[in-house]
């Protein structure tokens, strides 16, 4: 493997992990935005993302666009193979992303693009569960061409990642609100927070465990020694911050709640990536055999390496410029 | 600038100001991250490569 | 043709980017009229800019929600209908679809949140920085794009080797022979399509005699744009079409409807043709006018569709008619906008009912002239994805036909709706006009308690 390859790998597994975080919460509100009763609520839980969706999204265009720039054939086999949970998961966005639009603009229809702006996130969570499972479970593929049929990609775990990604989706929705809210929303949202986390760190370890014994070569990496002792590092930090989440959430801290939710994914990333390393399509394809040509990862590199670092500056801009607590539905307007 | 008056005009100042020592700040420390992640890579590979 | 997977990837893609392409158009024009509205506000202090610009940013808001959500669906549809071309070409078009990630989305998406809703947060001269960041970003947004699609066109700068293309010259790829004459093309026809549109919005209020002072200031604008950018455009669109003659001979011999190589070749008016025969019906034609323009000799010699096998021919009827609808709403807008800028220097545009009627029948004229450009250009390549290099149908995604069935259907339904639903809230923030909301908000608020200064009109009131 080139090093060029290795650091386009980081790239994708930062951008996509940006991606989840960032659209992660937004997709949270959306699933919790139906179980919120009050218009107003409603409103200011719309209102705390809005500036920000569009910006959020935009790294799972850079996850699709990197991943066709530098594995192009993981790229292929993955989205031809996972070819009905992506399209669900396309026009679940699309609904998302104009009921954001169009629910603003009409009093008589706000509760209609409310219903298309949760159904939308809530299936959008699902699908980019169910093909993570997927990804993770391994691509059936003969002769170069997937042949796991059309309903290949809903087995029992696909089913149950799609389940685990959108609690941990709600999860960090209920934070950012418990951050950014004040008031009976806050307190709904602290309320919601507490009951997630629980069913949240089950699902984790369902998966963790599931994971690591569905393949062979998965549960060697894991247990056999010396990789325990360095591996099992990963869970133990996880049950901590997880323990710091509860207490923070008991003791009302708001601002805490939310980063520590994001630790928690970020080391359910990391322990996913150590499950499947070194391959991007799980069995199929190592990051090695998927590569572009060299000129492509090295042309391309340039263009994050220059530009990234921009991005990361001006989105944490965009987000100080909207700090603080949204407390009327309208502030933005 | 006839709209923005003297007092309005140094209240933006010094709030673009900080908006801007933020960007070069976060921008600084994304690029270090970024060279830092670039060389610690370049430096595990042989172990990620054993695995 | 049978309805196999292909064709029906084929036809998803098209309907897909069809429907696309209407939102960027109109947003890349529109971002720089708000830019150009913001910065005259921000250096003559006059608020009739700043309304002009909360009215606008309503309409830019809804356009560009639009083309985001419908964008990140192309994509993935590379590789979702076309993984066999993403294997092939992903080492190219990858790194350019990377470039506009980075360099355009992220910078509109970054900054539209401040220019959207940062009125109140940042200070004037920031908020001018994030208008024009927006701006910038969707030009850059077609700067890439159009090189990757036009590398499909004109191919260079890369190998085939074992039927995978592999980049040799960077700089080659990007500027490829066709780009510079598709990208001018194609922000012309931006800047073009939102004059239009703000011209019939405007002259709508002025007809109807309401928001007059309002229109009459936005008229004179996309007026005078109009004038300027339409004979720029057909001059940059003849030059396209001598660039595609270099490089794509068939596809200006479909544009042409031309079967038979000839010398002196007519322009054809009107004709019907028949891809079985090879010919066409009931021609009516100029002559030798298509070599005059063509090649500026009247017996130049025009190679006819025919050179070709079957198998390499694109198809005539789609490509000849969706030609002559662009070019005839290209000479219609210069018509139209030499004509009103005429009345406008003599005082009598304002009061021209019958002009600022027509005006208003083709405030969507520019989205129709652009649709029709794209559909010459992308069928007009057929058969091949990479010009002469790489074919559609090798390049289509082997899936279950009735999986695409499937997918088409939802697409076709859920872009419906949503369109649907784009048009009216469209027409309801333009019926409501620029006086129902105040200084404020880019985006409607009908419970806006915030601004007790303005009562907002329901739908329900009107």
């Amino acid at each position: 493997m080139t090093e060029i390859t290795l650091m386009w790998a980081a790239v994708i597994a930062l951008g996509v992990m940006i991606y989840v975080v960032l659209d992660g919460f937004d997709l949270g509100i959306g699933m919790l935005f139906l179980f919120q009763p009050r218009i107003r609520n409603r409103d200011v839980m719309m209102t705390s993302i809005a500036p920000m969706w569009d910006g959020n999204e935009t790294w799972m265009v850079l996850g699709g666009a990197g991943l066709l720039a530098a594995f192009p054939k993981a790229y292929a086999l993955l989205l031809s193979a996972l070819y009905v949970p992506i399209i669900l998961m396309l026009l679940a966005l699309v609904l998302r992303g104009v009921a954001f639009e169009f629910r603003f603009k009409t009093n008589r229809h706000r509760l209609a693009w409310g219903i298309v702006f949760s159904v939308g996130s809530t299936l959008a969570a699902f699908s980019q569960g169910a093909i993570l499972g997927s990804v993770v479970q391994g691509i059936n593929v003969v002769d170069g061409e997937y042949a796991g049929g059309t309903w290949g990609w809903l087995t029992p775990f696909s089913a149950f990642t799609g389940f685990a990604v959108m609690v941990g989706y709600v999860m960090l929705g209920a934070t950012w609100l418990v951050m950014k809210t004040v008031g009976d929303l806050q307190d709904w949202s602290y309320r919601v927070a507490k009951i997630i986390l629980p069913i949240w760190l089950l699902s984790i370890g369902v998966v963790s465990v599931w994971t690591a014994f569905s393949e062979p070569e998965i549960s060697a990496r894991w247990f056999d020694l010396p990789n325990f002792y360095y591996l099992s590092q990963v869970p133990l930090i996880t049950l901590i911050i997880a323990a710091a989440c509860w207490w923070n959430l008991y003791h009302s801290n708001q601002k805490a709640p939310f980063y520590l939710s994001i630790a928690l994914f970020v080391l359910s990333f990391i322990g996913l990536i150590i499950s499947i390393w070194p391959y991007i399509v799980p069995r199929v394809l190592t990051l090695d055999q998927a590569a572009a040509a060299h000129s492509s990862q090295v042309f391309s590199f340039i263009g994050i390496a220059i530009f990234l670092p921009f991005v990361i500056g001006y989105t944490a801009v965009s987000y100080r410029v909207f700090r603080g607590k949204v407390k009327d539905g309208n502030a933005y307007h | 600038m006839p709209i923005i008056k003297e007092r309005q005009k140094r209240v933006e100042q010094t709030a673009a100001k900080k908006n801007w020592l933020w960007f070069a700040g976060i921008y600084i420390a994304s690029l270090a991250i970024f060279i830092l992640a670039v060389y610690g890579l370049r430096w595990l590979m042989p172990q990620l490569l054993f695995w | 043709m049978e309805l196999d997977a292909v064709l029906l990837s084929r036809l998803q893609f098209a309907f897909t980017v069809s429907f696309h392409i209407l939102f960027p158009t109109l947003s890349i024009g529109m971002a720089a009229f708000l830019a150009v509205l913001e910065g005259l506000w921000l250096k003559t202090g006059r608020q009739e800019f700043k309304h002009h610009y909360h009215f606008w940013a309503k309409i830019f808001a809804l356009s560009f929600g639009m083309g985001v959500v419908s964008g990140i669906v192309l994509s993935y549809e590379f590789g979702t209908n076309f993984s066999h071309f993403s294997e092939v070409a992903g080492n190219i078009i990858g790194p350019l679809m990377t470039y506009e990630v980075l360099t355009a989305f992220f910078l509109e998406a970054g900054f539209l949140g401040v220019m959207l809703f940062g009125w109140n947060k940042v200070g004037p001269r920031m908020h001018y920085f994030a208008t024009c960041m927006v701006a910038v970003g969707t030009m850059f947004s077609a700067f890439w794009i159009l090189s990757a699609n036009s590398w499909m066109h004109t191919p260079q700068g890369a190998e085939l080797i074992d039927g995978v293309f592999y980049p040799v010259d960077w700089f080659k790829i990007v500027f490829n022979p066709s780009f510079p004459y598709r990208l001018t093309h194609m922000l012309i026809a931006s800047m073009l399509t939102t004059a239009f549109f703000v011209a019939g919005v405007s002259a709508w209020y002025l007809f109807k005699k309401r928001e007059q002072g309002f229109a009459k200031r936005s008229l004179q604008m996309a007026v005078c744009t109009a004038a300027l950018l339409a004979p720029l455009q057909i001059w940059v669109g003849d030059l396209h079409g001598l660039n595609v003659l270099e490089h794509q001979p068939m596809k200006v011999a479909a544009m042409e409807g031309r079967w038979e190589t000839m010398k002196g070749a007519p322009l054809l008016l009107f004709a019907v043709p028949d891809q079985e025969q090879q010919k066409n019906h009931f021609e009516i034609g100029v002559p030798k006018l298509a070599s005059l323009i063509l090649k500026h000799d009247a017996d130049a010699e025009i190679l006819g569709l025919k050179e070709v096998a079957r198998e390499d021919q694109p198809r005539m009827s789609v490509v000849f008619w969706s030609f002559r609808v662009m070019v005839g709403i290209g000479m219609a807008m210069l018509g139209l906008a030499w004509l009103s800028l005429f009345l406008l220097r003599g005082g009598k545009l304002f009061s021209a009912n019958r002009l600022l009627a027509t005006l208003v029948l083709f405030t969507p004229a520019g989205f129709i002239a652009t649709l029709a450009g794209w559909f010459v250009v992308e069928v007009g390549r057929q058969p091949w994805l990479v010009n002469g290099l790489y074919r559609t149908v090798d390049g289509a995604s082997v899936l279950p036909a009735s999986n695409i069935i499937w997918s088409l259907t939802s697409f076709v339904a859920v872009y419906t709706a949503i369109f649907s639903a784009f048009l009216y809230y469209l027409l309801l923030v333009i019926r409501r006009g620029p006086e129902a909301h105040g200084d404020s908000d880019p985006v409607l608020t009908p419970q806006g308690p915030a601004h007790p200064a303005f009562m907002p009109v329901t739908e329900e009131e009107q």
